[in-house]
């Protein structure tokens, strides 16, 4: 256990070798928080409700979307797709650590660095904009709020090592990638709360995995759902993640049996 | 000139060339392009069929404005792509390279590599943007010239920024994320800024004039926008050009060719 409390240690200190990169990190995730917020914000100033939404839940929805960012989508697993490509994997399969756990704890310190900056940063939007926001008081709410994250934390991380895997057979991880992120802002539910889009659409989008990494958790935040939308809500990601979980190792294997170590 | 335009058109040639070596990445980057343009376009189509006006603008030059966005955006990444790999020049010492050559270390910096990917996609954006302008009414040949001008406008602030940016990989090597910083700024603009409370709105407009860049030729072709106003927006221009010029000037005396 020491071991991968070092790997979190080390992993954490190279946010402090390049601070000033960090800092223009979290930078760019509030401009993109500050687009949609002050986009939602311009469409309330002429309506008092918009798509069954009131301003303070829409706003909050956008706010905590720099939490999500930080607890859910933030990775270092980007580097699995390079380590492979480079021949870099070589050093990690002949050294007594489980590749999953230390890339797992890898990410965990990611997650970490971003939920304390995220901390800061909420306050002090809050301070600045002075939004109506909706604060969720009711405990049995938060609760499943802090678990659709752990959910959609691991979910992410499946999808992440699943992309990298894919460096086993291409030198071409980035393009997948890109496509990725781009479904992932729109499909996920980082723009717009996903309901508010025509209802057989909605209801294919719950189906795929994205809707449980942004959306699923802020609608839990955001609370009165009924009783079948939030059982239903656990069952897929559920089912998504052991799905994802048996994929992931599958290629894992799959790919070992390739690997040529080629770049070392 | 003409030796420069020559040189541009073999470079690009080149670049092209680079592109089918990868096809299967290179069509797939051009997919995720065109799938954010178009989610993002239905986000607001979305939006606006449901609200009818968003800050005072109605549906179609909402489109304009994001569609004019677009242009100005994917015509920048088409000629200045190479300032995205030019940090790895500086720390590796490998610009040194580029003084030595016969051609403005500026100009290679700057237009050295042209991105395909986004030269595909202005050709349907322009058709767009003239199916969009038709659905306008009270446009005139005038407003149109504005719009042009203020179009060229755009894409010159922007190149004092890409120059800005260059200079800065020079001056330090740690920042890794300016051009990207730039771009998320610039993407303030896909919506008019007026969205947008004080004090960020002066500051998308004077600091970092994404408003000019990005908002003033829709707003001059919708008649929002006055000439004084058009002729501020090249004064505005002209500064940043200039003060671009000159950090870039300044820069170059500090490049220690680290690792060369």
């Amino acid at each position: 256990m020491k071991k991968y409390f070092y790997i979190f240690k080390n992993s954490l200190s190279e946010y402090f070798a390049y601070r000033l990169n960090f800092f223009l990190w979290r930078l760019r995730v509030i401009i993109t928080v500050l687009i949609n917020f002050f986009l939602w914000q311009a469409i309330f100033q002429s309506n008092k409700n918009v798509f069954g939404y009131q301003e303070p839940q829409i706003l909050t929805y956008m706010i905590l979307i720099t939490l999500i960012e930080s607890v859910v989508l933030s990775t270092q697993t980007q580097k699995v797709a390079y380590e492979i490509n480079s021949g870099a994997l070589s050093r990690l399969l002949i050294v007594p650590i489980n590749f999953f756990t230390f890339n797992f704890i890898r990410d965990l310190s990611d997650k970490t660095i971003n939920t304390i900056c995220a901390m800061i940063e909420i306050p002090f939007l809050l301070i600045i904009l002075k939004p109506p926001v909706y604060i969720q008081t009711n405990f049995l709410w938060l609760i499943l709020f802090v678990f659709t994250l752990i959910f959609a934390a691991i979910i992410y991380f499946e999808i992440n090592m699943i992309l990298s895997f894919i460096g086993f057979w291409s030198k071409e991880t980035w393009a997948p990638r890109f496509i990725f992120y781009i479904l992932l802002m729109f499909l996920a539910g980082n723009y717009f709360p996903l309901d508010i889009l025509p209802h057989p659409l909605y209801q294919i989008f719950l189906l795929m995995p994205f809707s449980y990494l942004v959306f699923f958790p802020l609608k839990i935040y955001l609370g009165n759902l009924t009783f079948s939308f939030v059982f239903n809500g656990l069952v897929v990601a559920l089912l998504w993640i052991f799905l994802l979980w048996y994929f992931m190792y599958f290629l894992w294997n799959r790919g070992l049996k390739v690997y040529t170590a080629e770049g070392i | 000139m003409r030796k420069y335009l020559r040189v541009w058109f073999l470079l690009s040639i080149a670049t092209f060339q680079s592109f089918f070596v990868s096809r299967f990445g290179a069509g797939l980057f051009l997919l995720g392009k065109m799938i954010r343009f178009l989610f993002f376009g239905l986000f607001l189509i979305l939006l606006l069929s449901r609200t009818k006006v968003l800050a005072g603008y109605n549906i179609w030059q909402i489109i304009l404005f994001y569609l004019t966005f677009n242009l100005i955006d994917s015509a920048t990444q088409m000629l200045f792509r190479k300032v995205y790999r030019f940090r790895e020049q500086i720390v590796k010492g490998g610009f040194d390279l580029t003084l030595v050559k016969p051609v403005n270390s500026l100009f290679n910096s700057l237009l050295g590599w042209t991105d395909i990917l986004d030269f595909i996609t202005l050709f349907p954006l322009a058709i767009m943007i003239g199916f969009t302008i038709s659905k306008i009414p009270e446009i005139n040949f005038i407003r149109i010239i504005y719009y042009l001008i203020l179009i060229i406008n755009g894409l010159l602030i922007a190149t004092a920024f890409h120059i800005i940016v260059l200079s800065l990989a020079i001056l330090t090597t740690e920042i890794d994320h300016t051009i990207m910083i730039y771009r998320d700024f610039t993407g303030m603009g896909k919506v008019p800024i007026n969205i947008y409370a004080e004090p960020l709105r002066s500051f998308l407009t004077f600091v970092i004039p994404v408003g000019i860049m990005m908002n003033f030729p829709v707003d001059a072709l919708i008649g929002a926008l006055s000439f004084s106003g058009v002729l501020i927006a090249i004064a505005i221009c002209a500064i940043f050009l200039s003060l671009s010029l000159f950090l870039w000037k300044y820069a170059l005396r500090y490049y220690t060719s680290a690792s060369s």
